[in-house]
This record gives structure tokens, sequence and C-alpha cells, in this order.
């Protein structure tokens, strides 16, 4: 028998992603997973990294993570505050930017992403968040970091918000446009883009998921990589450090929102006595 | 608070009155800043004076979006982003259906774009090439136009037309009583927002002195002269952070999730917040009465000033610069002699 951890989805998924940060590089982040990830990078392997919050925030050292993209009072430091105008326009559409983080409802084999709209546009069965800055940041930063939680892997997105590889191959280079995702870290696996088709490949799928469960929750024909393997797991270090900064995306949306629940009982029953 | 002699100044105003002389039923309403600090303020006395048919503009909401929509305020939203906190229906969803609510969506970057043309003055302002190659573009090409650069030919240039909204909601941590708005920390879309509508309602944590401002002129978002109506309500932007002020509220937040999953519990929650409370100060208080003033201090924010820069100068007159005197002024080469009468 090996050795056994306790760990969350969200902490596999943070723990990959904070890999795909490379020391020294301009990370555009965003609230939640992204956060997690740029914050455990930097306080690890990428310790002179520059995080980006595109309401107006550069180059800042957060000692809890942001609750939201202009949150400057998560923040230990920060040398730069400004106008969103600015963070898209002087510094992103520039080519400043190396890594950007996209959420997603759903993407396609090309990495292309969907974030506005479940069903048709006019009668939608679902509104999701809308485009916010996803389609520019993912237009415009050298690399993209596709964070899957929730959303599906389908053939055809219902709505194109943000452009990954388009129709493949060169077509995203064709249209002008730098970069393109590098990776895709899912709920239930890691996938990459191959060089030349830029299609999606399976890289890893995580604990308690195998290679068929992937293949029957991906609509296309996917390719295997053929060194596939479990995911690579938080360190111990990793996962102390991530419960110790950010609890509340470490652990879970159901622990977080039962602590909240309680802490607002406990201050009820505090103010009766 | 400042001991200021407001009685000389119209603009100072409470926030209902603010709201009844500057927002008319059917105006298009800016939502001026970006998630932080919002005129939280502004929003719920919009509600209680049940003002009908806005077009609410703003780039990214957390639940100012629920709040009116749900109320029946709007007929239209131009936004770019409304939060997804849970699963399921938002509060937001369901008044789209119920009321009927257009929606016109757009990115971050492009409501920057179109607020920045309003702010300016100009006729509209290029977006990116991102937006051509998407759905944002092809479900909605009513939204964009896209030109020949004349510069380049051959190059297509995508173009988001100027907004001008008729008023706009700004709520900053500081104010004088001229209006001068300060405000640090990320300012997302605040300025332009402002300056492309045609008035301005501030909202703000604190009036101070005019020789506050006039020693930090760099921190003045929005001059003085732009602005119609200065209402001061401290904890205005509850439960969103205000920089120097609070923190956001996240207890607050998830009381709002937890209570408005259904139709029922948001009307709830607006009776209990919104019009169980006649202005800022009593929801502050009823707040206060509900979960204790501990609740509240515990979102203060600990002191972290910024450092005084040095704005003076070394106060060298010209006269003095020159070295000269009322008899060397007269002797200046180029006087010369005009009859006056």
């Amino acid at each position: 028998m090996g050795r056994k951890i306790r760990v969350t989805l969200d902490e596999i998924m943070c723990s990959v992603a904070a890999k795909e940060i490379k020391d020294g590089e301009r990370v555009f982040v965003g609230q939640g997973y992204p956060i997690l990830a740029a914050m455990l990078a930097k306080k690890r392997h990428a310790p002179n990294s520059l995080l980006i919050m595109e309401g107006g925030v550069i180059d800042f050292e957060p000692y809890r993570p942001p609750l939201h993209i202009a949150d400057c009072t998560a923040l230990n430091g920060v040398s730069c505050t400004c106008d969103m105008m600015d963070t898209f326009s002087c510094y992103l559409f520039r080519g400043d930017i190396d890594v950007g983080f996209l959420g997603a409802a759903q993407v396609d084999k090309y990495g292309n992403i969907n974030s506005s709209y479940i069903g048709d546009v006019e009668n939608p069965e679902m509104r999701v968040t809308g485009s916010g800055g996803a389609n520019e940041i993912g237009g415009y930063s050298k690399r993209g970091i596709i964070l899957l939680r929730h959303g599906k892997f389908v053939e055809k997105l219902d709505y194109l918000t943000t452009p990954g590889y388009l129709e493949g191959y060169d077509s995203r280079k064709k249209v002008g446009l730098p970069g393109g995702p590098s990776i895709v870290v899912s709920s239930i696996g890691v996938f990459r883009f191959d060089g030349k088709s830029k299609e999606m490949y399976l890289e890893s799928y995580h604990p308690g998921v195998t290679v068929e469960d992937i293949k029957s929750k991906v609509p296309w024909d996917l390719r295997i990589s053929p060194n596939v393997q479990r995911t690579p797991l938080p360190s111990d270090e990793e996962l102390a450090l991530m419960r110790s900064i950010a609890p509340e995306i470490s652990l879970g949306r159901a622990f977080a929102l039962q602590r909240r629940t309680t802490n607002l009982l406990n201050f009820m029953q505090a103010k009766q006595m | 608070m400042s001991g200021l002699d407001n009685s000389h100044n119209d603009k100072i105003m409470p926030m209902s009155e603010a709201v009844n002389r500057f927002v008319k039923d059917g105006d298009t309403v800016a939502i001026a800043n970006f998630i932080s600090p919002i005129a939280y303020g502004a929003l719920h006395e919009i509600i209680r004076q049940k003002k009908r048919r806005l077009t609410a503009v703003i780039a990214s909401s957390i639940f100012e979006l629920d709040l009116w929509a749900g109320s029946g305020c709007l007929k239209k939203v131009i936004y770019s982003y409304h939060t997804r906190l849970r699963a399921g229906e938002r509060v937001f969803d369901r008044a789209v259906r119920n009321y009927k609510i257009k929606v016109e969506d757009y990115t971050n970057y492009t409501m920057c774009a179109m607020f920045a043309a309003g702010a300016m003055n100009l006729p509209f302002m290029a977006a990116k090439k991102s937006i051509l190659v998407t759905d944002l573009y092809r479900k909605g090409s009513e939204k964009f136009k896209v030109i020949d650069n004349p510069f380049n030919a051959g190059e297509e240039v995508v173009l988001v037309p100027a907004i001008h909204p008729d008023v706009a909601l700004v709520h900053v941590q500081r104010v004088d009583r001229n209006g001068n708005a300060q405000s640090w920390g990320a300012t997302g879309t605040t300025k332009h927002a402002a300056l492309a509508s045609k008035r301005i309602i501030v909202s703000a944590e604190e009036l101070v002195e005019d020789d506050v401002v006039s020693h930090s002129p760099n921190n003045t978002l929005i001059p003085g002269f732009r602005v119609d109506a200065i209402c001061i309500e401290p904890w205005g932007s509850h439960p969103v952070d205000c920089l120097g002020y609070y923190d956001a509220d996240y207890n607050s937040l998830a009381l709002f999730l937890a209570t408005t999953t259904t139709e029922e519990g948001f009307r709830q929650w607006l009776d209990e917040w919104v019009f169980g409370c006649q202005d800022r100060a009593k929801y502050i208080e009823h707040y206060a009465d509900k979960f204790g003033d501990g609740a509240l201090q515990r979102l203060r924010a600990k002191s972290r000033p910024s450092y005084p820069v040095n704005l003076g100068s070394n106060l060298i007159s010209q006269i003095e610069d020159l070295g000269i005197t009322q008899e060397l002024m007269d002797s200046a080469a180029d006087l010369f002699e005009v009859e006056v009468e």
C-alpha cells in the first residue's frame, strides 16, 4: 500500500495551472482558480512573475486571493493602479502579456471557448457570464490557460466568445492573432494542443478517472498522448500553501459556503448575547 | 466629517433628492465604477423610487444587474459580464424572461472603448480583430462596424460607437463640496463612464475640505465642474469593498446568493434591505442591528497611508526671477502711449 493524501479537485487543477506559469512571465489573472494558481506559482517556482488584473492592478502581491479583478483590498502591495482601458490597450494589445487565464462553459477541439450563451442566442437555455475580458485576453495573450471546472467539451460551440485556434492548423495565425491556448485544465484531465493541427489531445487523467471515462465525455475522436499518465498530484508543500493562502478556493465551494453560513449564524448569535 | 459650511452649496444633497432630480424614467444609466466600489446607495434609491424603463450600462456586474432587473427597473441592459457565483438561475435570468429585458453584450474592452469615445466626444473607437472572428460579431453584427483602415488599405478595423448615458452613478472615496471626486486603487471604467454621461451623481464615503483636494490633485478622477449631485454616503459601496475604508463583506454576498435562489426570496431580500431601509444610513443601522456592530467594524480597513508627494515648487515669482522694479518695468522697450478718451 502506497502513501495516501487527501486532496480536492480544485487543488489538483490549481497545482497543474500554476506549473504553466514560468518565472519572469507577465500573467493576466482573474478571480478564483487563476489567482490561486498564480499565487502558488509566485510563492514557489516563479517568484519573479508579474501579475496583472484587468480592472487596473499591475504587479501586485496578494495576502489573500482578491475577490474580483479590481480588488486592491487583498494586496500587500501593488506597483501601479490604473484604468481598465490601460490594462487592455497599453499592455495586452501591445503584446506585453505572456499568459492569460480563461474560463469556459463550452470548449471545442481547437480550444475555442463559449462563455456567453448555452442554446440559441435569442432564446438561450442559459446565459453564461458573458465575455468580460475573455475575448481580448484569449486573443492577445501569448499563451492561454483554459480552466474547465463545470464546463463541457463540445463538437460545436453554441456561441464562440473567445478565439482558440479557430479551425485548427494556421487559421488563427492567418487572421492575425498571436499565441493561442497551451493547455486545458479540466475537472477530468489535462489536455494540450498538437503543434501542427492544433487539435486538443489528452495529456493526463485525474485520479479516479480513466481514459475511457474521458473519451466518453469528449464528443470527438480524442487523441491520446502516447505518454498519457495520471495527473501529477500537488506536493504536501503545495497543499499546505494553497490551504494557508486560499482555503476558500482550495477546499472547494461546498466547504466555503458552509463556513460562510456558519459565520453568519455566529454573528447573529453573538449579537443576541 | 469635516466642519464645512454647506449652506451655500446646492450640489450636496441626500441621495433621494439626487435620484429624484437627475434620474428620469426611460434614462440610460451608467453604473460607472468597475466591480468596486459601487454606488449601492444610488442603486437602492433608484429601486425605492420605482424608476422604470431604464437602460443599464455596466461593464462587469456582481449583482448590480440582479437588483435592477429583478426590481422591474429595466427595459434594456448593455453589459459585458454578469457573474455566476452558484449553479442555477440568477435573479437576472428570471427577470430578463419575465420583464422581456433586451440584452446587448460586449466585452470589457469594448465597453471601455465605448465609454472612452463617449467621454472624448469622438464618434467611435477602434476595437481588436479578436471580436471579428467570434460570434460577438457574427451573431451581433449590428453592434459593430468594420471599415478598411484608411491609413493602411486592406486591413479590416472593427469599430464600436461612442456611448452617451443620460446619467452616471459613481461611488468614490472622498469628495469636496465642489464635487471634485477622488478615488484610488484600480479605477476600471469609472472616469470614462462618468465623463461620457450627461449628468453625474457622485456618492462618497467622506466629504473633505477643498484643501485636501488641492493637496492631492492626482487622486481627482472627476473634476467638480462635471458633477451635478454630491451625496455623502458612508458605507455607500457595501457589500463590496471601498479601498481604504472597508473590505468586501463576503458573508453579506453569501447571504444574498443564498436567499435569492427563488423569486420569493428575492422579494423578501428587497423588502428587508431596500424598501425596509429609507436610505443608506438606515441600511447600515439595520445591518448593525441584525449582525451586530462588530460584524460591521470587522470590515473596516486598517491604516496604510500613501507616502506624501511634494507638490511644492521654488515659489520664485517672475518679478523676483527677473530682478525687476517698477522703474525697470516702466522702461520696457515695447511700451507705447495711447490716448484713453
